[in-house]
């Protein structure tokens, strides 16, 4: 088992993980179509040098700020090696890019910055962080649309189970230049105009694109344990499966939950709460919601998708629900779906919708990457 | 067209390459070498490209780490003496 023992998040919620944790525990307004949220890139540059902005993409400046807040969590490592950098990442650094190509577009091959060599990398936060703390141990970046952040959780926590002592994990991503956003919204599932982000009711109308990140730092627990230290919730197990072409989705996303439970060796009943993908667009959260109710029962078990208070953010979706569900069972708490006063749950789904006590401590986070990427990660309580 | 200066040079390496809490890019560090300035080969690339666009002029690939700011400002006026009497 590997326990998570720091967290930092931003997002247009907030710049820090108590601000981004105090909104989403208390339910916030849904992000509207036709909107990109970022959190606030003037906070988060602040804390970092001018040579640094320089090099990087606005994504990786995130990054880098979130691993600045999460190194202060936790004792200095003994060894360089002790810790190694697992991202997820989809867009790399798509806002550097894009105004890259302009400028060689505008004014020619010279007047193209050398830093583009490596800040458009997908690779890019992962090395940036690495080097900035001076991390030497097993890294890598998997790129699994929004499955990239739970995938990458999961490598991470396999590797401290095989003995590695600390993974910094999670993911941050999005890309808020036009071209970024472009690409983004033309996603078939994405909202056509500026209808509210409203996934798994009856007024879902696709997902709202969105920048941020969530890392995560897990270590090998009795290591941990034996410093008096404590945690924030221990990772179980986890699964990951692909949808094919001519396979039934529902299906699909039933095996992958259900390989997850078993690798975490939690029974389905146990499970007190479940953070839901949440695409939004009818045929996906119909999928989800058969795949659930498969799983756990129909309206058997609560709900959560509070990602539609601060948007997609690909290989950060499923990262930021891993960190939510883990403070989710810190403070027994389960935070609300924000919902269109109008909608209502879609039939079979047991949503969320005011924050209410956690009862079980054990949550299953469930995410679906597009191309056809499935991963599901449970996560128990370390008290 | 006007000599290169050492504070033209800074002004360029500060747009160029950044500073961060254990550099400041001025007069002060005008004899130090990049790499002891932790300007690496990238940030060299992207002071010298500058540096060129801004005067037209082409500079080589001659400047290493072990150069300081000093001798690239010698070699740019070099570079433009060279030029005005071609």
């Amino acid at each position: 088992m590997s326990i998570i023992t720091g967290l930092s998040l931003a997002n247009v919620l907030g710049a820090t993980t108590d601000a981004v944790w105090a909104k989403v525990a208390q339910g916030s307004a849904a992000v509207l179509g036709h909107s990109y949220p970022t959190p606030d890139h003037d906070a988060i540059g602040r804390s970092l040098a001018s040579r640094t902005q320089l090099q990087c993409d606005p994504t990786t400046h995130i990054a880098l700020h979130l691993a600045d807040r999460l190194m202060e969590q936790v004792p200095k490592p003994q060894s360089p090696f002790d810790t190694g950098v697992m991202l997820g990442n989809t867009f790399g650094g798509m806002t550097f890019g894009q105004r890259e190509l302009s400028n060689l577009y505008q004014k020619g091959p010279q007047a193209v910055s050398p830093y583009q060599s490596f800040a458009w990398f997908f690779a890019a936060n992962t090395g940036q962080v690495s080097i900035r703390h001076d991390l030497k141990g097993p890294c890598g970046t998997v790129a699994a649309e929004a499955c990239g952040g739970i995938d990458a959780i999961a490598q991470a926590h396999r590797l401290v189970v095989e003995g590695q002592p600390r993974m910094l994990t999670g993911a941050v991503d999005g890309s808020a230049a036009p071209f970024g956003v472009a690409v983004q919204y033309a996603h078939a599932d994405a909202t056509r105009s500026s209808e509210a982000y409203a996934p798994l009711t009856t007024e879902g109308a696709g997902f709202v694109p969105g920048e941020g990140g969530a890392l995560l730092l897990i270590e090998d627990e009795p290591t941990v344990r034996a410093q008096s230290r404590s945690a924030i919730a221990r990772i179980a197990g986890h699964a990951s499966g692909f949808i094919g072409s001519d396979a039934d989705p529902a299906a699909t996303i039933a095996s992958v939950l259900r390989g997850a439970l078993a690798d975490s060796k939690v029974e389905a009943q146990e499970v007190g709460l479940v953070f839901a993908d949440g695409i939004g667009s009818p045929g996906a959260d119909k999928d989800e919601s058969d795949a659930l109710a498969k799983v756990f029962g129909a309206e058997s078990v609560p709900v959560t998708v509070p990602k539609a208070s601060f948007g997609r953010l690909g290989a950060a979706a499923s990262a930021t629900d891993v960190a939510l569900a883990a403070l989710a069972i810190q403070q027994r708490l389960m935070p609300p779906t924000p919902m269109p006063v109008s909608a209502r749950p879609l039939a079979g789904v047991d949503i969320v919708h005011t924050p209410a006590p956690l009862e079980r401590p054990t949550v299953a986070v469930v995410s679906r990457g597009f191309g056809g990427f499935v991963s599901a990660l449970v996560l128990t309580c370390a008290d | 067209m006007s000599a290169f200066t050492l504070d033209e040079f800074f002004d360029i390496a500060r747009r160029a390459a950044g500073e961060d809490d254990t550099v400041v890019l001025d007069g002060r560090v005008a004899d130090t070498s990049f790499r002891e300035l932790d300007v690496d080969s990238l940030s060299i690339v992207a002071i010298v490209t500058e540096i060129e666009q801004e005067r037209a002029i082409r500079l080589g690939d001659d400047v290493r780490g072990d150069w300081t700011p000093r001798r690239v400002v010698d070699l740019v006026n070099d570079t433009l003496s060279a030029a005005a009497t071609a």
